[in-house]
């Protein structure tokens, strides 16, 4: 059962085994697999229940039901960065691209010498992404799913002779609805609100919606349970107020939020990590405009990564979003903005995703709001122009007409010779627009708790019962789409936690 | 289900996607658009008339009216602070001509052509904290205009009978007769 708003009363409290704060690609790993172990769990979602039948095309009703704060939201730094993350049953797996790739083997072997545990080496993760894989349905998509966004990226890479992928994809028959940012209407796309929220549910796990969670109930040095107050859907307002009791606390906010809801309480103390090496993969968009009717929007976009400087540091994809969202982004208003987008069926929407070297910090204010800030490196910035010399000229070489660049002092190249100025004009890394979808670290795992806050199993080192799963627990950046990584460690913090439980 | 008076647009398909029971059934429910003063009003409705492209555009009173309270709608769901910073930004836009030593008269009171050309000083600025004051208002409204259906068929894009098209596709897919098959 899915309880909402309306359903509480002044003042409820419930009792369980296990409370999961979050239902995104860590909380309902974690808690299906208790549920489907025997234990009682209750998952606490701050957003909305949306089922598929509810999504569609429009970002005035997505954006608001299913992202945080209406997408809001930004990292500050030299370069402001723009971040999302999803609010709503599912989390982020219900706006995201839909990329199931597993932690390269070189991250992996960098966790196992950092944390000294061959727990987090490729050996023992390669079980946990087995498991996931088969629950999300990671493959590659069908043929005629594909957009033609995708193939000009694919016949580009092939022109360049570079090195591409396609991508394996959560997806159960996909069609190629192109929706996956605002929801897949089809139910293709196999985000955990259609994956593994229904096998919780089908062991008896119950999810309580709207309700954010404002500290954690600590008795005894030990967490017991949460509480929070019910955000009344028509005001926005935190009223009603939720209490959970439980054996076991299981904090899966993302690595925004669960630092903040810890810090709350002066957690983490050993390591003083908390907050620190936040990472983002910061990514720079490349919208380039063909002669021709590419009509991105039809067929699957994120069919294919180009890796060949993945080692360098830098993938590109292509992702083609809705008029509405790319509008967002546009520097151009007006006439201009119309004469562009008049071009909407002709351009393919591609980005320079970068592995971040440098990380961030994430603090909660006086408000309880928290204050993401990150610098670029001089590293990542050139990855950035040599990234996005790159794309602009394969598309180019395709025959685009002209590229827009994500440069606000160099917005727009019409030939490649355009390109061979972005050295001698980006000489600031201000001048970068930047987005990002990926945040990771704030409460690294590791088997030290002078340089960790949280154990191999997941558990605060100086709090015993809560638990956190979700991708702050990163020890590092991994280079890659996280939600694999996340599920992966999440799975392996319910099984820890269970024969915890189990010993106990 | 309901925000003010309109449905939430539906596919007007089944799908085979898991659902869970819960009460009250299905219903979506929006916030409220955010209240803003008469005054900060009147600006938001001069920026949504300077930003928006003029005809041959679409651009009817109702279609500009749709607009604000799309900026409204996502206000509502913004945390306090980063509403106030787009009220902020919408004031210090409409004064810019006077903070940049331009014209005495405000943003929302000039030429088109002339608004335009501050606009975009400001957007191109190199300090990028000034530059947000554009991006932000600008991306917002820029959203809200290019989510409206008639702006969708004007730059040939029908999402929704080839969302309901792959949504039966789909469905197709996952019958026991294909599957069998």
């Amino acid at each position: 059962m899915i309880l909402a708003f309306d359903d509480y009363d002044t003042e409820t409290t419930f009792e369980t085994d296990v409370v999961v704060v979050g239902t995104g690609a860590g909380g309902a790993a974690a808690g299906a697999n208790l549920a489907e172990q025997g234990r009682r769990v209750l998952f606490v979602e701050e957003g909305g229940y949306h089922p598929t039948s509810s999504f569609n095309p429009y970002t005035t009703q997505s954006v608001p039901r299913m992202y945080r704060d209406a997408s809001a939201t930004v990292i500050f730094g030299r370069t402001p960065i723009p971040y999302v993350e999803g609010r709503c049953v599912g989390g982020s797996t219900v706006i995201n691209g839909g990329m199931a790739y597993r932690t390269p083997d070189r991250v992996l072997a960098e966790w196992e010498a950092t944390t000294g545990s061959s727990d987090m080496g490729p050996r023992a993760m390669a079980p946990l992404f087995e498991a996931v894989e088969a629950i999300i349905s990671a493959r590659k998509q069908s043929d005629d799913s594909i957009g033609e966004d995708s193939r000009i990226m694919q016949r580009g890479a092939e022109k360049k002779g570079w090195h591409y992928t396609t991508n394996r994809r959560n997806q159960d028959r996909c069609v190629g609805a192109n929706n996956c940012a605002l929801g897949c209407p089809t139910g293709a796309k196999q985000s955990t609100l259609v994956s593994y929220m229904p096998r919780a549910m089908k062991a008896g796990a119950e999810c309580i919606t709207e309700v954010r969670v404002e500290r954690l109930l600590i008795e005894g040095g030990r967490a017991v349970g949460v509480v929070g107050r019910a955000i009344d859907p028509r005001t926005r307002r935190l009223t009603k107020k939720i209490t959970v009791r439980a054996r076991a606390v299981v904090i899966s906010c993302g690595a925004v939020q669960t630092p903040v809801l810890l810090q709350r309480h002066r957690l983490g103390r050993p390591s003083r990590q908390l907050g620190k090496n936040f990472h983002c993969h910061p990514n720079a968009k490349v919208l380039a405009v063909y002669p021709q009717d590419v009509d991105g929007w039809k067929g699957v976009s994120q069919n294919t990564q180009i890796r060949e400087f993945h080692e360098d540091g830098i993938l590109m994809a292509e992702n083609f979003v809705s008029p509405s969202i790319l509008a967002a982004y546009l520097p151009y208003h007006g006439d201009r903005a119309w004469e562009l987008m008049q071009r909407y069926r002709q351009m393919v929407l591609s980005g320079v995703l970068v592995e971040d070297s440098n990380s961030g910090s994430v603090r909660r204010t006086f408000a309880g709001m928290p204050y993401v800030s990150y610098e670029l490196t001089a590293l990542d910035h050139a990855r950035f122009k040599r990234g996005v010399k790159l794309l602009a000229g394969m598309h180019f070489d395709m025959g685009a007409e002209y590229v827009m660049l994500p440069f606000h002092n160099q917005q727009i190249a019409h030939s490649p010779d355009d390109l061979k100025r972005i050295d001698d004009l980006q000489t600031d890394v201000r001048t970068l627009e930047l987005f990002t979808p990926h945040l990771m670290g704030t409460c690294r795992m590791g088997a030290d708790p002078k340089t960790s806050v949280v154990d191999l199993s997941g558990q605060l080192w100086d709090l015993p019962g809560c638990y956190v799963a979700d991708a702050s627990v990163f020890p590092t950046a991994i280079g890659v789409n996280p939600q694999v990584t996340i599920m992966a460690l999440a799975t392996r913090v319910a099984e820890r936690l269970q024969l915890k439980q189990q010993a106990a | 289900m309901k925000k003010d008076g309109k449905p939430l647009v539906r596919l007007n398909v089944t799908n085979d996607a898991p659902t869970f029971a819960r009460e009250p059934r299905g219903v979506t429910r929006f916030a409220e658009p955010y209240r803003l003063g008469k005054r900060t009003e009147s600006v938001l409705h001069a920026m949504i008339d300077l930003l928006v492209p003029s005809a041959p555009a679409p651009r009817t009173p109702a279609l500009l009216t749709n607009v604000a309270e799309y900026v409204r709608g996502f206000m509502a769901y913004m945390p306090a602070l980063a509403r106030l910073g787009l009220v902020v930004a919408m004031w210090l836009l409409d004064w810019s001509p006077r903070w940049m030593l331009r014209s005495r008269r405000k943003l929302t009171e000039l030429p088109r052509s002339k608004a335009n050309a501050i606009i975009e000083r400001i957007g191109s600025s190199k300090i990028s904290y000034v530059r947000t004051l554009v991006v932000g208002v600008r991306g917002l409204i820029l959203s809200g205009y290019f989510d409206q259906p008639e702006v969708h068929e004007a730059i040939g894009y029908a999402p929704i009978p080839f969302m309901a098209e792959r949504v039966d596709a789909r469905r197709a897919l996952t019958t026991p007769a294909h599957a069998a098959a």
